[in-house]
């Protein structure tokens, strides 16, 4: 484990609107002050349910998106400009996608600081909006914030907070998208810095801070030395209380995995398949938002093969090459007009390879096992 | 990057989704906010970034380029002169709530009965009270939610598959799905269900007559339209005769084309006496028009549509060129402001709001 | 009237320097092979997509076989260490796809070992005879 703080902004303002401290604003506004960065690319919310990318230098539009929620379905990877020096806002999935993508030579990795953001899942907007109007009554235009907090769903409205715990919410099918339900990654181990809640003492407006490798170094010096945090080392307690938090949480993630992909083993997984997969229309959209995909128009799945096979081409392909870096991010199921469960159908392939090969994407920088030979050629 | 919320042009659903602008390059980015459609797409507008690319039109007159003040001021002129019996204003659904409005109050201001969506013939025969379901469908949510739904020569999945994915929700629940080809069966038993059937210029009136008689006892009948604002131009009145007819009896010498898209008719355009175009895009018909006006590209207007759900939904652009060219056209009395309180007042609205299902077909 | 056998398809890709040889020498040597197997030669195992193999159970194959070189003996270095990783995937591929795993197989086979290639192949057909027809195939 790297060196562990509870960290804050230092300037009152941020300290107080910005989510757990302001932490990362702070950190985000130093680097760019520092010239450590060229600019930053974060999430500016657009109502309470939704977030859209912003590649920014302004300071002040940093500080407007500091309370930014990160329920927001996106991965940041693929907007990364190529060939600037950029500091992002990263969720474990962020994080596993940038390490692809840089080994596929979209982006260096070199140039990019990941903040890593603790992630308990994301929230599709409108089924979100479906859940504050159906379960609590509420016009979702009077909705002021939501969060999950040690468990509970929490909604703040004009008219009072409400609350339900998470399992409940989506035992009715609300909640958390499926795939970050079995995502279980929740610390972003990956990346320069890990910050969160867990392990922050109640009560306290701080971030947990890990720091993960000299990048997340500078990142952390950059603050102090522009006097932009404050800072206190973390104590045995509080990272016991951090592992656990993690750890309960990936048990959870697991037990949701063992929920949802038993459906498969229950049925004949071809017929399951060529089902499932019969629906595509064949938009591309599973391709153009992929963020480990680094192909482009000549892209060999794109070449359909023939009318009638039971698969088609593109999908079987695709389940093929992704078997080897998969990071289970969820954008492809997310704007699959055919509602297939595709990163659930993805999952399985990948970790069917995971267990063979012990190899997982986006945690390092080794290449991709389809492009190693198998030593020895053992067979 | 800019990112600018915007509806899809492609069909009568108008998929919620971002143009998102770094200079001059324009791609499509997801919206998944969208109570539409969640930020699902289709292939149209998983491709729209090249429908936009498509070259723009020039303002001309005469096969010339002139200034746009030109072809404003000599399609004015040019209109006064032609007979109003013999003039026709044609609007194809591709344009926003308020530059149909200004199209049909400049149709007026010449006196010119002749107008038309395209679909004029089918709303002429179909009673007053049936109208409304007409020309609004129902909200998705509702076909996930039905127990029986009927499909009357519809096929949404190579139409409208984001119609289709709620038809299949509703089948996942314990819907019962029945495909209908009406020529083959003897007669429509719809109580209950959820009727979805497509009407486009093509549709035999009679079969919209048939569906909507059979459907009187139906939870809901929703006809699916092949333009992205046809409901629009439906709820605000564009509808009279039967252009395309009267152009082919060459009854009307004198065409305004708002929007067109090629159509069965495009072979007779060069004959007329005079045709306009107003369009954001240069297509075969803007060619041969004796005057061009051009228009913003759809995601860069300002003004709304009505989604086949009943919802209003904002284009997301700033744009207000297109409805003012036409403004100008009439004379300048009108502005912007004007026409959009218009639309309001007609649509019996008081803005635009995605999450509101502003109007229904009045029916359960 | 007899009833006639099934014979499942099966598509070998051969590697031109070994085992597409080593199948010659088998057909030269008359030795008994089955009529079911179509050959198609790869000028290295390595070279064989894995996209060609799926291509193959959607057009219809029951079975695909890839043949190569002994490891160390690779005419591209150590391509075959690739084909090896490739098929290693492609056989867990394909049983979580729901298709037997047996479906596929990878077969070092040299350019003298014409009898080996016989035996494969005639093992081979047995074995898929067994499986029945792939349910990936086009529709019958
Ligand atoms: S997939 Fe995992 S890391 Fe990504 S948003 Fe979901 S829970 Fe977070
Ligand atoms: S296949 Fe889907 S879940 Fe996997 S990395 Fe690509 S977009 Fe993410
Ligand atoms: S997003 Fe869905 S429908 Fe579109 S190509 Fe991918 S699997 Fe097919």
């Amino acid at each position: 484990m790297g060196k562990c703080y509870l960290a804050w902004a230092k300037d009152p303002e941020i300290r107080q609107k910005g989510g757990s401290g302001g932490f990362v604003t702070a950190t985000l506004l130093a680097a760019l002050k520092e010239g450590l960065v060229e600019r930053v690319l974060i999430v500016r919310r657009i109502d309470e349910f939704e977030g859209v990318p912003l590649l920014t230098d302004d300071p002040e539009e940093v500080k407007s998106c500091s309370s930014a929620h990160l329920a927001a379905p996106l991965n940041l990877s693929s907007y990364i400009p190529p060939g600037e020096r950029v500091a992002v806002t990263v969720k474990p999935c962020d994080a596993r996608a940038i390490i692809e993508r840089s080994k596929r030579r979209q982006i260096d990795l070199e140039d990019i600081y990941m903040v890593g953001l603790n992630c308990g899942g994301t929230f599709m907007p409108v089924r979100t909006m479906e859940a504050v109007s159906d379960l609590f009554g509420l016009d979702p235009g009077d909705v002021l914030g939501f969060e999950v907090s040690k468990g509970k769903f929490l909604v703040e409205a004009r008219s009072g907070t409400y609350t339900l715990p998470m399992v409940e919410l989506e035992r009715m099918g609300y909640g958390r998208r499926d795939p970050c339900r079995y995502c279980n990654i929740n610390i972003p181990v990956m990346a320069d810095l890990a910050c969160g809640d867990a392990g922050v003492p109640p009560g306290m407006r701080a971030t947990f801070v890990e720091i993960l490798t000299d990048k997340g170094d500078e990142l952390f010096e950059a603050g102090i030395k522009t006097s932009m945090i404050e800072f206190e080392e973390a104590g045995e307690e509080e990272i016991e209380t951090r592992v656990r938090t993690d750890r309960r949480m990936s048990e959870d993630a697991d037990m949701w995995w063992d929920e949802l992909s038993s459906m498969i083993d229950e049925v004949d997984h071809l017929s399951y398949y060529i089902n499932e997969l019969g629906r595509c229309i064949h938009c591309g959209s599973c391709k153009i938002v992929c963020p480990v995909c680094a192909c482009k128009d000549d892209a060999k799945c794109l070449d359909m093969g023939r009318e009638g096979y039971r698969i088609s081409l593109y999908n079987l392909i695709r389940l093929f090459h992704l078997m080897d870096s998969c990071i289970g991010c969820g954008q492809c199921e997310d704007v699959c007009p055919a509602d297939i469960p595709l990163t659930m159908i993805h999952q399985r392939f990948e970790r069917r390879m995971e267990k063979e090969l012990g190899y997982r994407p986006g945690f390092e920088m080794s290449k991709p096992p389809l492009q190693e030979p198998e030593p020895g050629g053992k067979v | 990057m800019e990112f600018i919320q915007s509806v899809c042009p492609g069909c009568c659903i108008n998929c919620g989704l971002y143009i998102v602008r770094s200079g001059e390059e324009i791609k499509v980015d997801y919206r998944k906010r969208s109570p539409v459609n969640e930020g699902k797409l289709c292939k149209f507008g998983v491709d729209l970034s090249r429908y936009y690319a498509k070259e723009r039109p020039e303002p001309t007159v005469d096969g010339k380029e002139v200034d746009l003040e030109t072809a404003i001021g000599e399609a004015a002129e040019r209109l006064k002169m032609a007979s109003s019996a013999e003039t026709g204003f044609l609007c194809m659904g591709n344009s926003t709530n308020e530059e149909i409005l200004a199209f049909k109050r400049l149709a007026e201001s010449f006196g010119i009965e002749n107008i038309d969506c395209t679909l004029s013939k089918h709303i002429i025969s179909t009673p007053e009270d049936l109208k409304p379901t007409l020309s609004v469908g129902v909200p998705f949510k509702s076909i996930e939610e039905a127990d029986r739904i009927i499909l009357i020569s519809i096929n949404p999945s190579l139409q409208y598959p984001l119609l289709l994915r709620r038809v299949i929700r509703a089948e996942k629940k314990g819907a019962e799905v029945v495909m209908l080809n009406p020529a083959e069966s003897e007669s429509l038993e719809l109580e209950g269900a959820v009727v979805i059937s497509e009407i486009t210029q093509k549709t035999d009136p009679m079969l919209i007559k048939m569906i909507l008689e059979a459907g009187k006892d139906a939870r809901s009948i929703c006809f699916m339209k092949p333009h992205a604002n046809l409901t629009g131009a439906m709820l605000l009145g564009f509808y009279g005769v039967d252009i395309s007819e009267k152009v082919k009896l060459g009854e009307i010498r004198s065409l305004f084309l708002l929007d067109p898209v090629p159509g069965d008719m495009d072979d007779l355009l060069s004959d007329l006496d005079l045709l306009i175009v107003q369009a954001g895009m240069k297509t075969r018909v803007s060619e041969v028009a004796d005057i061009t006006i051009p228009s913003p590209r759809f995601f860069e207007r300002e003004g709304t549509v009505v989604n086949i759900e009943g919802r209003v939904l904002p284009v997301g652009g700033t744009s207000r060129a297109g409805v003012e060219s036409l403004l100008k056209i009439m004379g300048g009395e009108m502005d912007f402001e004007d026409v959009r309180r218009g639309v309001w007042e007609v649509l019996g609205v008081d803005g635009a709001n995605e999450d509101l299902i502003a109007i229904t077909q009045g029916r359960r | 009237m007899a009833i006639e056998r099934w014979e499942p398809k099966i598509l070998a890709f051969c590697c031109n320097w070994c085992s597409y040889a080593g199948a010659d020498v088998a057909g030269v040597e008359r030795r008994q092979m089955p009529p079911s197997f179509r050959i198609i030669r790869v000028m290295c195992s390595g070279s064989v997509d894995p996209c060609w193999v799926l291509e193959a159970f959607l057009e219809g194959a029951d079975g695909v076989l890839i043949t190569g070189c002994h490891p160390g003996e690779c005419h591209y270095l150590n391509t075959n260490y690739h084909t090896a990783r490739r098929y290693r995937l492609l056989r867990i591929f394909i049983e979580e796809l729901g298709l037997e795993p047996d479906r596929l197989r990878l077969e070092w086979i040299s350019a003298t070992e014409g009898i080996k290639f016989a035996e494969v192949i005639r093992d081979m057909t047995e074995k898929i005879r067994a499986l029945g027809p792939s349910r990936l195939g086009p529709e019958r």
